[in-house]
């Protein structure tokens, strides 16, 4: 068998070897300088949730949007208003031979020819920071970070990303991505810089916001983009955009398979289990059309269910029916791990739909 | 709109009264957990001046 010994320079070694029947294939490294995604390297090394849109806990089709909120797919917030109206859905038209199952589709159903200055329309996620630690931002080792997605929409032109830090009074990274061609998924990659100055808030808040921008309002165009970590201004929004995605009622905008890793590639799209990252998205929206019952407390009762997973924070509570009224506080006594509602008497609550988003 | 719930009952939580916050709007309970995207816009609410109604 062959085999390239490397030897420590202190002690041990590292050895390459090829099989014994070796076939023909090729490893190939990378042509910079750079590493290959050392950090997660071997899984969950995508730092977005449900980057190839599986996970639609609030339905697959939202109609008549026409501002800021989730909707459909989780994970993906909607950002801005005055951007015509949208319909927004879980589409199963995907890059073929990528793996994928579902794509997130916007399709204009009002046109808006005629922005006014405050027009906004993008589709971001926003992350834990203490999910992004590893990221060392505040120091001279701070890691670059690389986007990719596959995109297609009938819209040619020049589009607009951000990444976006909440954090240190709001800072950003921001430039173009061309879809070239119409009606043809294509893959978009994006490296950022890593923020050498200030640091990401080691907590359960929102610390970075990965932004796809396709409609902006002159308020939002006249800086200008920078690949240095800057303050942030409403004018550096979104300088380079030059299509209005919402001028047409043919528009649509198709995305799947977003990842956000460490390092300088694009490594392929990382496939997790449904379960893993429906769990994931639990964390942040829970859903459930079932009942939940409760048994006698005090001079009324209480229901009370643990989470499948502990929640982001104590989550902002809406359901759909109750069989007895609630008292007091109501779902007062609901923390992150779990939910709790004071009733008047022996009951249930149902259609519940808890929601700890960033 | 906004109103203030309380339990005062202190039936689940010995000498404390428990308190959320009803959005009108939507029948929405906001927990008090300054991490929670809902509360802060409460907040913020407030900080322009405007006074939630109280629990009935």
């Amino acid at each position: 068998m062959a085999s390239i010994k490397l030897k420590g320079d202190t002690s041990g070694e590292v050895i390459i070897s090829a099989p014994s029947v070796a076939g023909n294939a090729t490893l190939e490294l990378p042509a910079t300088s750079s590493t290959l995604a050392t950090q997660n390297s071997l899984g969950v090394r995508n730092i977005i949730i449900n980057g190839d849109m599986r996970i639609a806990e609030r339905g697959t089709s939202s109609t008549g949007v026409t501002g800021n909120g989730y909707y459909t797919v989780d994970r993906f917030d909607v950002g801005g208003g005055t951007f015509g109206t949208w319909t927004m859905s879980q589409d199963t038209d995907v890059p073929s031979g990528q793996g994928f199952s579902k794509s997130i589709k916007w399709q204009c159903t009002t046109a808006n020819t005629s922005l006014s200055a405050t027009s906004f329309f993008d589709m971001h996620q926003s992350l834990e920071g203490q999910n992004l630690q590893h990221l060392k931002y505040g120091t001279s080792n701070a890691e670059l970070l690389t986007l990719s997605f596959w995109v297609k929409s009938n819209k040619t032109g020049t589009y607009q990303y951000n990444l976006y830090s909440s954090d240190n009074s709001g800072k950003a990274v921001n430039g173009s991505f061309t879809i070239n061609v119409s009606n043809t998924w294509e893959k978009k990659t994006i490296t950022y810089n890593g923020d050498t100055v200030d640091s990401l808030d080691n907590d359960n808040g929102r610390s970075l916001d990965i932004q796809l921008i396709m409609v902006a309002g002159s308020d939002y165009t006249g800086g200008t983009s920078s690949s240095s970590w800057t303050t942030w201004t409403n004018s550096q929004r979104a300088p380079d955009l030059t299509v209005n995605l919402a001028d047409s009622t043919s528009n649509y905008i198709n995305i799947t398979g977003i990842q956000l890793e460490v390092g300088t590639e694009a490594t392929p799209f990382e496939h997790r289990p449904y379960d893993m990252e429906l769990q994931r998205c639990k964390r942040y929206f829970y859903r459930n059309s079932g009942t939940f019952y409760g048994g006698s407390y005090g001079s009324g009762s209480f229901v009370s269910s643990f989470w499948s997973v502990e929640m982001r924070a104590a989550p902002t509570i809406t359901y759909t029916a109750a069989r007895t009224p609630l008292v007091g506080s109501g779902f007062g006594y609901t923390t992150a791990t779990a939910l709790n509602a004071y009733m008047s008497a022996s009951g249930y609550v149902a259609g519940l739909q808890a929601d700890a988003e960033l | 709109m906004y109103r203030i719930l309380t339990d005062s009952t202190r039936e689940v939580i010995p000498d404390q009264d428990v308190q959320c916050i009803l959005r009108i709007e939507d029948n929405a309970f906001i927990p008090i957990d300054e991490a929670n995207k809902d509360y802060q816009a409460y907040l913020a609410w407030l900080e322009e001046g405007n006074t939630p109604e109280e629990a009935d």
